[in-house]
């Protein structure tokens, strides 16, 4: 036999279809959490692209200047930081409601998505500083009262532990101000197409790197969730079946690692790409392409 | 009468809502034959490749596959999509999503292992395929570190272990050398002869004329705008110049496309 005649020469298994060797075809019926995964991701890839339709839209704050809308919302986010009184935070919070209405943003998804996970984390995190160990008041919520003061291996052991009411507003007002911290920056991303959002932060000053910084981030992170889609996808084709909980794990480790190790590598390969137009480690702008 | 494998009846998909990327589409494609997937960039070759894969499902309309609706509910069914992904295999554009593992060994064998083959199988299946694309040096590689082209190598082996009755490849020859390219068109046509269904989709005419018999051409605006016998379509001007696949200054000469941009003035 020749070389060229065995360089094309298919192996026997190869010869005709079919898989008789397959030994146990999984007989799992329920959704596999690798399709979970990959319809969540594509909600998300698609909710970004939303975003850009919005920012897009005709609407009053979508015309607005970019500069201008991103000097209220810094000095709107400082000013729910001092702001003590309860109400009027809620005042704000229903301002930035109301704008979100006008840009014709669907108000109760996004205040779903904005109020779902950070605030509520926060709120939980905070529950041992609402306790009168930190914040003494007028009891709310008892957690228990002994007459006598004990003492535990040497720690003095307070006769009473609960939540005062202060602690609470204390929690309550936390939550309030990145509930709304976080609705008015959607409402600036959502409104903004993302590149004017970033010139108009160097324009207002903030340096050209940090800038840079974010916008590259922001593009990568676009970038990075689509591997993770293919990825997945790629995946889902050879696996599927019924997995066990650590060989689950498994996947989803070695994926974490796969997508860290194909993103330094981007880093690396991004910043020759830079290179090679010319970058050296100076940020050139033009900030006068500003509408 | 061949037996229809994909039957496509009025397909309609988008990505995004409001902006549709296919409207209605209807097409067939028979077992044993080979088609070519001919359009520009972004005229949703890879988006029609992953339907047919079973990874994206049709929004309206209703996509068959060996005669069964395909669809989001049944590929839930594990036992199910099991046996659709190892009766269609599906080559990514970008091989870079395809690998996953330390080792390139590994990386082949993942798939069978995971269908549940014998450990003896397995290991038989992947040397033959390691022999078959001589990348038995790589073996201990990491698959992250290689070249683009063999990269694609081991994506083109890690499917071709499967040994799936229609093999799916979206753009299989970007970036490998001539030799090796060439060597793919002669294991897919070999595949072919004992039986495949080879769909490839290129923007290579060349590629489309050597390895397939049909063609189906996408143009820019998604649509379905030909399907016809692929020497007849690389012939065809007029229809390759309107969907933006070649330009006025491109010549086909005999069946083979030459660019003469710089030479006719
Ligand atoms: N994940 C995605 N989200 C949103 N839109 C997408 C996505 N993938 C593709 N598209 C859009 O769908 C259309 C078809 O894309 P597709 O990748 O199928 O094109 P293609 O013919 O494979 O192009 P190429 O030759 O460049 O590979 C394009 O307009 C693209 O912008
Ligand atoms: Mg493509």
């Amino acid at each position: 036999m020749t070389a060229e005649e065995n360089y094309l020469q298919l192996p026997e298994w190869m010869e005709k279809t079919g898989c008789q060797e397959q030994v146990n075809s999984s007989p799992g019926r329920r959704a596999n959490f690798l399709v979970k995964s990959i319809r969540r991701m594509k909600q998300n890839i698609a909710d970004e692209l939303m975003t850009e339709s919005f920012a897009g839209r005709q609407g009053i704050l979508q015309q607005l200047d970019a500069r201008l809308k991103f000097v209220i919302v810094v000095l709107l986010v400082l000013a729910v930081g001092f702001v003590r009184s309860i109400p009027i935070l809620l005042g704000v919070w229903l301002f930035t409601i109301i704008l979100m209405r006008i840009a014709r943003i669907p108000v109760l998804t996004m205040q779903k998505r904005i109020w779902g996970v950070i605030p509520l984390i926060t709120l939980l995190i905070s529950i041992p500083a609402m306790l009168n160990i930190f914040i003494d008041g007028k009891p709310l919520i008892m957690i228990y009262e002994s007459t006598q003061q004990s003492v535990l291996a040497g720690i003095d052991i307070p006769a009473s532990l609960y939540i005062s009411q202060q602690g609470l507003t204390a929690g309550l007002r936390l939550c309030l101000r990145i509930g709304i911290s976080l609705s008015l920056g959607v409402l600036l991303v959502m409104t903004t197409p993302a590149a004017r959002l970033f010139k108009s932060m160097q324009v207002m000053g903030i340096p050209a790197l940090m800038v840079m910084i974010l916008e590259m981030s922001y593009r990568y992170l676009v970038l990075l969730l689509t591997l993770s889609i293919e990825m997945f996808e790629a995946r889902q084709l050879r696996t599927v079946g019924n997995l066990s909980l650590s060989a689950k794990r498994e996947q989803v480790g070695s994926s974490i690692a796969a997508l860290f190790a194909k993103s330094m590598e981007m880093t690396d390969e991004i910043y020759l790409a830079m290179r090679a137009r010319g970058y050296t480690g100076q940020a050139v702008y033009i900030t006068s392409e500003i509408e | 009468m061949p037996q229809v494998l994909f039957a496509f009846d009025n397909v309609s998909f988008g990505y995004v809502p409001g902006q549709p990327v296919f409207n209605k589409l209807s097409f067939k494609i028979y077992s044993g034959e080979t088609v070519a997937l001919l359009g520009a960039n972004g005229s949703g070759k890879s988006t029609l490749l992953k339907m047919m894969s079973g990874l994206i499902f049709p929004q309206q309309g209703i996509f068959k596959a060996y005669g069964q609706e395909i669809n989001e509910q049944r590929m839930e069914d594990d036992a199910f999509s099991q046996k659709y992904h190892l009766k269609v295999g599906y080559i990514f554009q970008n091989s870079e999503v395809q690998l996953f593992t330390t080792r390139v060994w590994d990386e082949i064998a993942y798939g069978p292992l995971q269908m549940g083959f014998t450990t003896k199988v397995v290991k038989q299946r992947v040397e033959d395929v390691l022999e078959m694309l001589q990348l038995e040096n790589l073996r201990d590689r990491s698959p992250h570190r290689l070249s683009g082209g063999e990269k694609k190598k081991v994506a083109i082996a890690s499917v071709l272990v499967l040994n799936p009755e229609v093999l799916i490849l979206d753009e299989p020859t970007s970036g490998l050398d001539p030799k090796t390219e060439k060597w793919l068109v002669e294991l897919l046509l070999k595949l072919n002869l004992k039986g495949r269904t080879i769909i490839v989709s290129t923007h290579n005419l060349e590629l489309a004329h050597v390895l397939t018999t049909r063609s189906l051409v996408l143009a820019e605006s998604h649509e379905l705008v030909c399907d016809g016998l692929t020497e007849e379509i690389v012939e065809n001007h007029e229809l390759l110049t309107a969907v933006n696949l070649i330009d006025e200054y491109s010549h086909i000469h005999g069946n083979i496309e030459h660019i003469h941009r710089y030479t006719h003035g």
